[in-house]
Formats: C-alpha cells, sequence, structure tokens
C-alpha cells in the first residue's frame, strides 16, 4: 500500500492550475497528431521536446506524455471513419470498426475504440503503479530467440486462426515478407532488392503502404461500386455511449485477455502492433460467433484497441524502471528525461518521487479526461460520414498524400502509397486478405533479425527456440497455432473412430 | 538514376554560378532547413532542436529541423547534396556518412568531399565499453585476458554492421589480438537490453542511456571510446588509459552544406554556428547528453579532417573485410 500513498501524492503534484492546462493542451494536441495519418506520437512528441526544456521537468513529462495518450486515443478514429490507420496499431481496428461505420454504427464504434483504449491502458497502469521494479526484470529474460519466437506466434496466429482460406494467406504474408526485405540488411550491411535506385535504401515504410492499402484502395472500391457515394446518416447522441457501455461488461474476457497481451508485449518490446493483431485474432478465436468478425462485430474493436493502448501504456514501464525505452515514443520520452537532468533508472524512483508518481499519477488523470474529450466529440467525428462521399473522398486523397509524405519527408513515398491502393485494390478483388500482408511488412525484419542474431548466438543450432522454458513455450504454442486446423481435424477424426476414449485426448 | 542524379547536381551548380553573385549579407533570404538524417529523438536530433533555437533568433529566419531517417542515413545526404548550394539547406552528419561510407559502399549515390561544403563540427560522440557485470572482468586488461583464456566463447553487440560500435570494437580486437563474436542489433536499446540480460557480453554503448545503468551495476563500465574522459562519466578510465595506448574510435557531428555553396555564405553560417554551439547551455546540454563539446575548428582545417577521417576509418573498413559490401 505504499504505492497507493506516493501515488495520492503524485495527484497532489498534479492537481494545480498549470500542470492541469498543459495536461489538457497535451491531450489536444495528441488528438490532432493521431488523427493525421503518418504523423504519429513519436513525431508529435519529438517535435514538441524542445518547447518543454525550459518547463519544470513535470509538467514537461505530463504534458508530453498526454500527446501520447491523445495519439492513442486519435489513431482510431480515422481507422473507423475511413479505413485509414492513424497509427501502425490502428490497422486490426480497422477489421471491424471500419464495417461497423459503413453499417452506420460509427458511433458505437468510436465509442467501443475510445473506451477499451482506456481499459487497456489503466490495466498498464495498475500494473506500472504497483509492480514496476519486479516486471521490468522481466523484459531482461528477452534475448533474440524469445523475441523471435513471438514474432513467430504473432504470424501463427494469423495462419492458424485467420478465417480465410489459408493459401491466400500464406499468399499474402509471403509477399509481405519479400518487400519487409527491400532495403539495408542490419545484420549483413548488404543492400537487398534496391536496384541502385536509393530511393529504395529505406526501404518500404510500413505506414506508407498501410495508408494506400487500407484508404486509397478502399476510395476505388467505393468508387467502382458507386454505392456509399452518398453519406451515412447516423443517429448519433450520447445515448450511444451509454448503450455500448451497458453491452461492455459481456466482453470482459475479451477485454481481460488483450490487456494482458498488451502489457506483456508493452514490457517487452515486441510492441504495439504485435498486440494488437494478436488480440483481434485471438478474440476471433475464442469468440462465439468467429465468423461474424470482419463484418462489424463491437468485440472485433474492443479487442485490438484494448491490447494497443496497454501495450503503449506498458511500454513506458522499462523506460522508468531501466533507463531502456520500450517503443519510439518512450526513446524520445527518455531523451526528454535527460535534458531535464533527470536520470533514467531505478534511481529516478528513489531520487526524483514527485517526478516518477507525477508522471504514473498524470497517466490515470490523463486518461480520464482524454477519454470524457475524445467522446464528446465522438457525434463530431461521427458526423463526417454525413457528408457526401464525392465532397470527402478528394480530402481523405489529399490528407493520406499529407501523411504519406510527412512520414519521411519523400515525395517518392507518395508515389509508393498509390501503388500500394492499387495493390490493396486487387488484393481486394481476388479476395485475399491484407491483413497478413501488412503485419509481415511491419514484423518481417524484426522477426527476420532477432532469428539471424539468434542463429549466430547459438552457432545454428535451431534448438535454441527450446533452450528455456520461457522461448520453448512460446515457440511450441506458435506452431501448434500454426497447425491447429490440421490438428481439430485430427481431433475430429480420433474421437470419431474411438468414441469412448475421446476424454482421454488432449489434442484440443 | 545515377545520371540524372548527376545532371540534377550539374543543373544546381549551373544555378548558383549564376546566383553566386548574391552577397552573403542577404543571408539568409528564407528559412534555413537543417536535415537530420535520423528518427526524431536521438542526442543529435535533440542537441539540434536545441541550438536550432538559437541559430534562428540570431539569423532571424526560421531555422526548420527536418528529419529524414532511414537508408542508413544516405537518403538524407543525397537529398541535401541535390539541394540548392545556398546555405538554406544543411545537413547535420555523423561521422559514418561522409567517412566511412566512402569506403563501406561500393558505389555511394554522393561524393562525400565534392558534394558537400563542412561548416561547422561541434562535438565528438565517444562511446563506453559495457560488460555484464557477470562477465569476471574489471578491467580492459583483464577482459583481454579472459577472452584470450576463452577464445570464440565470447560476443559483442554492435548497432549494425560498419557502425563506429562495430568498427570500435573491431580496432579492439585487432590492438588486442583477441577473438569476439560480433552481433549486430538493431539499435543501442535492445543492444543495451541483451548485453544486462546476459545474451550478449558486451558492447560499445553511447553515453546517453548507459550512465544510469552503469551507476545502477546493471552493466560495467570498462572504458571509454575517446581520448579524453567524457563529462557524464568522470570516473571510467579512457580506453588508451586502460591499455591500450592512442586508441580513439569517436563519431561526431558535422554541419554541411551543399557543395558549391559561396564561401562567404559558408562562413557566416560557421561563424553564427560557432556562436552557438560554444553557448554554455547548449555545452552543459552536450554534456549531459553524453557527448564531449568542441569548439569548431575553421572550415579550411574542416576540409582537412574530413579526408583524414575518410582515409582512417576507410583503413579499418578494409581491415574488417567490409569495404565496398554495401
Amino acid at each position: 500500500m505504499e504505492a497507493f500513498g506516493l501515488l495520492l501524492h503524485g495527484f497532489s503534484v498534479l492537481l494545480t492550475f498549470k500542470t492541469l492546462f498543459f495536461m489538457i493542451v497535451g491531450l489536444v494536441l495528441g488528438i490532432f497528431v493521431g488523427v493525421l495519418p503518418g504523423l504519429g506520437g513519436p513525431n508529435g512528441v519529438a517535435i514538441l521536446l524542445p518547447l518543454t526544456f525550459t518547463m519544470d521537468p513535470t509538467t514537461a513529462i505530463v504534458m508530453l506524455s498526454c500527446i501520447y495518450w491523445g495519439a492513442l486515443f486519435g489513431g482510431a478514429i480515422t481507422s473507423i471513419l475511413f479505413n485509414i490507420p492513424g497509427e501502425a496499431w490502428s490497422v486490426a481496428t480497422t477489421f471491424d470498426g471500419y464495417p461497423m461505420a459503413q453499417n452506420g454504427q460509427a458511433a458505437e464504434a468510436l465509442t467501443a475504440a475510445f473506451t477499451s483504449s482506456f481499459i487497456g491502458s489503466l490495466v498498464a497502469v495498475m500494473l506500472i503503479t504497483f509492480l514496476a521494479p519486479g516486471i521490468a526484470s522481466f523484459a531482461l529474460q528477452f534475448g533474440p530467440p524469445e523475441f523471435f519466437s513471438v514474432y513467430l506466434l504473432t504470424f501463427c496466429s494469423f495462419v492458424g486462426l485467420g478465417r480465410e482460406d489459408k493459401h491466400k494467406t500464406l499468399i499474402s504474408m509471403t509477399l509481405g515478407l519479400l518487400l519487409a526485405g527491400i532495403g539495408l540488411d542490419t545484420v549483413s550491411g548488404q543492400l537487398r532488392m534496391t536496384f541502385g535506385y536509393e530511393e529504395l535504401l529505406r526501404g518500404i515504410n510500413f505506414l506508407v503502404a498501410v495508408i494506400g492499402l487500407f484508404g486509397i484502395s478502399e476510395i476505388l472500391l467505393t468508387m467502382e461500386e458507386r454505392l456509399a457515394l452518398r453519406g451515412h446518416a447516423a443517429s448519433i447522441s450520447l445515448r450511444v455511449v451509454l448503450k455500448v457501455w451497458r453491452e461492455m461488461p459481456r466482453y470482459w474476457m475479451t477485454l481481460l485477455r488483450s490487456s494482458a497481451i498488451g502489457c506483456w508485449l508493452g514490457i517487452t518490446p515486441g510492441g504495439a502492433i504485435a498486440a494488437s493483431f494478436m488480440g483481434y485474432n485471438l478474440a476471433k478465436r475464442f469468440s462465439n460467433d468467429p465468423e461474424g468478425f470482419g463484418k462489424g462485430k463491437i468485440e472485433g474493436v474492443f479487442a485490438p484497441e484494448t491490447a494497443a493502448h496497454a501495450s503503449g501504456t506498458a511500454a513506458l514501464l522499462p523506460m522508468l524502471a531501466l533507463g531502456i525505452p520500450g517503443s519510439g515514443t518512450a526513446a524520445i520520452l527518455l531523451g526528454g528525461l535527460l535534458v531535464w537532468g533527470l536520470n533514467p533508472g531505478p534511481l529516478l524512483f528513489v531520487e526524483h518521487k514527485d517526478f516518477v508518481w507525477g508522471l504514473i499519477a498524470s497517466m490515470y488523470l490523463g486518461n480520464v479526461v482524454g477519454l470524457v474529450m475524445v467522446l464528446t466529440t465522438v457525434p463530431v467525428f461521427a458526423a463526417i460520414l454525413r457528408v457526401p462521399f464525392s465532397a470527402i473522398a478528394p480530402m481523405i486523397v489529399v490528407s493520406c498524400a499529407i501523411g504519406a509524405f510527412a512520414i519521411q519527408n519523400a515525395m517518392f513515398d507518395v508515389w509508393l502509397m498509390l501503388l500500394f491502393g492499387v495493390v490493396g485494390y486487387v488484393f481486394k478483388k481476388l479476395n485475399i486478405p491484407l491483413a497478413p500482408f501488412t503485419l509481415a511488412l511491419v514484423l518481417g525484419n524484426r522477426a527476420e533479425s532477432a532469428f539471424r542474431l539468434s542463429m549466430i548466438g547459438s552457432g545454428g543450432d535451431m534448438f535454441v527456440f527450446w533452450s528455456n522454458w520461457l522461448v520453448g513455450s512460446i515457440t511450441t504454442l506458435a506452431l501448434v497455432l500454426l497447425f491447429w486446423p490440421l490438428i481439430t481435424q485430427i481431433y475430429v477424426r480420433a474421437t470419431r473412430l474411438w468414441r469412448p476414449a475421446s476424454g482421454g485426448s488432449s489434442a484440443a | 538514376m545515377m545520371s540524372s542524379l548527376k545532371s540534377c547536381v550539374a543543373i544546381a551548380l549551373a544555378l548558383t554560378a549564376l546566383s553566386q553573385s548574391a552577397p552573403a549579407q542577404d543571408f539568409p533570404t528564407k528559412a534555413v532547413t537543417l536535415v537530420v538524417p535520423l528518427a526524431p529523438g536521438g542526442a543529435m536530433d535533440i542537441i539540434a532542436r536545441a541550438y536550432g533555437a538559437k541559430l534562428s533568433e540570431r539569423l532571424g529566419k526560421p531555422v526548420i529541423i527536418e528529419n529524414r531517417p532511414g537508408g542508413g542515413t544516405v537518403t538524407a545526404a543525397v537529398s541535401v547534396a541535390k539541394a540548392a548550394p545556398d546555405g538554406h539547406t544543411l545537413l547535420v552528419t555523423p561521422s559514418g556518412t561522409l567517412a566511412t561510407n566512402a569506403t563501406l559502399y561500393k558505389s555511394l549515390p554522393y561524393d562525400p568531399i565534392k558534394d558537400f561544403v563542412p561548416v561547422a563540427l561541434y562535438t565528438k560522440v565517444p562511446f563506453v565499453l559495457v560488460v555484464n557485470p557477470a562477465l569476471p572482468v574489471k578491467t580492459l586488461p583483464e577482459l583481454i585476458k579472459y577472452a584470450k583464456d576463452n577464445p570464440g566463447k565470447l560476443s559483442y553487440a554492435s548497432t549494425g554492421i560498419g557502425t563506429v560500435p562495430h568498427l570500435a570494437f573491431e580496432i579492439l580486437k585487432t590492438m588486442s589480438g583477441i577473438d569476439i563474436t560480433h552481433v549486430p542489433y538493431r539499435g543501442t536499446p535492445p543492444a543495451l537490453n541483451d548485453v544486462i540480460g546476459g545474451h550478449v557480453h558486451m558492447f560499445f554503448s553511447d553515453t546517453a542511456l548507459a550512465p544510469p545503468l552503469i551507476n545502477d551495476g546493471k552493466v560495467r563500465a570498462l572504458g571509454i571510446s575517446s581520448l579524453t574522459r567524457a563529462g557524464i562519466l568522470p570516473d571510467v578510465p579512457t580506453i588508451a588509459e586502460a591499455g591500450l595506448p592512442g586508441f580513439e574510435a569517436v563519431s561526431w557531428h558535422l554541419i554541411v552544406a551543399p557543395g558549391g555553396t559561396p564561401r562567404p555564405i559558408v562562413e557566416k553560417v560557421h561563424a553564427e554556428l560557432r556562436a552557438v554551439t560554444t553557448a554554455p547551455d547548449i555545452r552543459q546540454q552536450m554534456i549531459t547528453m553524453g557527448l564531449i563539446p568542441l569548439e569548431t575548428p575553421s572550415v579550411d582545417e574542416l576540409q582537412r579532417f574530413v579526408a583524414s577521417e575518410i582515409s582512417s576509418w576507410g583503413k579499418v573498413v578494409r581491415q574488417v573485410g567490409i569495404a565496398g559490401t554495401e
């Protein structure tokens, strides 16, 4: 309960007019930054970092971390309304969020996204409050083999648990992995598939691809179908919020599962992206109605959002407790700590109590205030859908182009985005799922380098993936998920053959 | 592509020749862009934003910090090489972009000497050799002896092939005659994480992230890669002091303008940058971030400096056997 007393002290640090003011400024900026595709939380925090050099550290970190919370909330908005993920971790939110908006349930989807973000963050903050130092050391057990096994698990869960045709999932994933190989290879230092073209040195940026694959291709499809050219009249009122909240307890298992996945992958720098995909896939697998996923199921919004935000928040834990950033944004905040003259690490909790507990208290308060702010804007954002498509489509294309350009300040990326728009269109026409492609594109590089570092470490011995209980159980689970469809088939046949012995079989 | 790039440069040069008459007094006529070839948030970015604000006050025009990450800083360098050589576009480079890449790349899409004019060098970037505390070595000579007794059993982390942490360790290996396996990570945080976790034994870490971990006993510091000690770690000896005299392997932050920028403008930016990067608060910030602040040498000295860095890093790159691999 010592932590509780310190937390109260943190709130007392926080509750001054000045700090609260900067908190709200941070949240507003963050939501704005999150809504614009391509301009993510890390960019927002980095650009505003110099403004805080002259502030006192507590106010500064409260404002910066609130930009981060705001961006986490804002990322969901464009995913749901326009099928354009504002952030990489919002990709999984589009799977059901966008169909919901198309069915006239934009307000429900937004409410679900915001509320589940809030729950995910809250669980992760409580984890930080009460378990910080102990949990942080868990991250240290993760070496290259462990990371590879986590990535493998994410890939395998897609193949094994996906609703789509297995061969199409594999085609999509393989193409993504191929494209992920473009550019400078960090392990060997070789250039791969750049064909002497220096723009390709950077590789294919994931967000550029995603903006094209989801946003532009959706516009192409809509133009072709001419169906959605008129706006959607959605009934919008705050009653929707209450309705979603009443429904929420039914999905407690999904929320809990996603929170746990998110916290785990946030602490070990596996990242919010892997967490959101894994949360979504597992929710689908354990749902009573897996067929409904992808067609506008509210659970399909709850699952990835909770996981992504639990992960985004938990990523701050290793930074505070160890001084090792768990995410891009955490790395920038860490830079800030150094500028303000604070040394991150375990001593931070001892030497700068005001700062640490002020920050943790701001995670609670920032999330509550942020939730209220975004919920009140739900009707405004949902109303955008009433605007006729022919008016809003050019604006979407322009904002996609700005987003793609802003990521690396490169015009080449805008052309690439348009190209991916066409690729996405073709994929949708052929019923090839886009999700495995994007997943492979974002995690392919990391999975590859984790695998090769493991091989350097073990001298080429594959058993390094079973060298301790942690990596062994994750790898085994990954392989079980990969062959899940085969296993269930064998199980069904076995129970048919030996009906009396079915109770003893453990294959399921 | 190469030829179109060259023609672009040629056109840019031709245009400058026409506009060379523009006197330095008129500079700057518009916002100055300082390109940072790395993602936002690192030491280089944070320091650049800090002196960028001061530079903007002195020049009376906005200074825009533009991050162009990716492609091992090559794409940012190409974009600045192609920019109009009028002083309104500058690039801050680590040693890799100009010095190491010259030998590392088979065909670098820019010429480190011809395509850029050095303007100001304001800091050296040292690296600190840290080992997992479970390793039974407390000093550099002990490490060298331990590595000789256990050949091929130890591994070291780096932040990628051809980076300073990689090459620094290769120099150390050559000077001390030890054999240690190289494990290239994707950046400093994962590498440090794995040194603490014991997945890899040692690492030349950047000096911003490592100090708290050293003070906390999570990793053990054996030496600093610069010739002078770093202000942030005053108790850690230099590698040269610790047993390998003459050892130096540091990066630096050098501001360059596109090749062909008129000398008066270069001198003007040089003078302004000298003033802002030696301001006490900026120097203090550099020290806090683990850097060793410098007062910039003159433009002529900088040209000689870049040439000598290209030749000395080139020697290491060839020795390691990775010349022309990229």
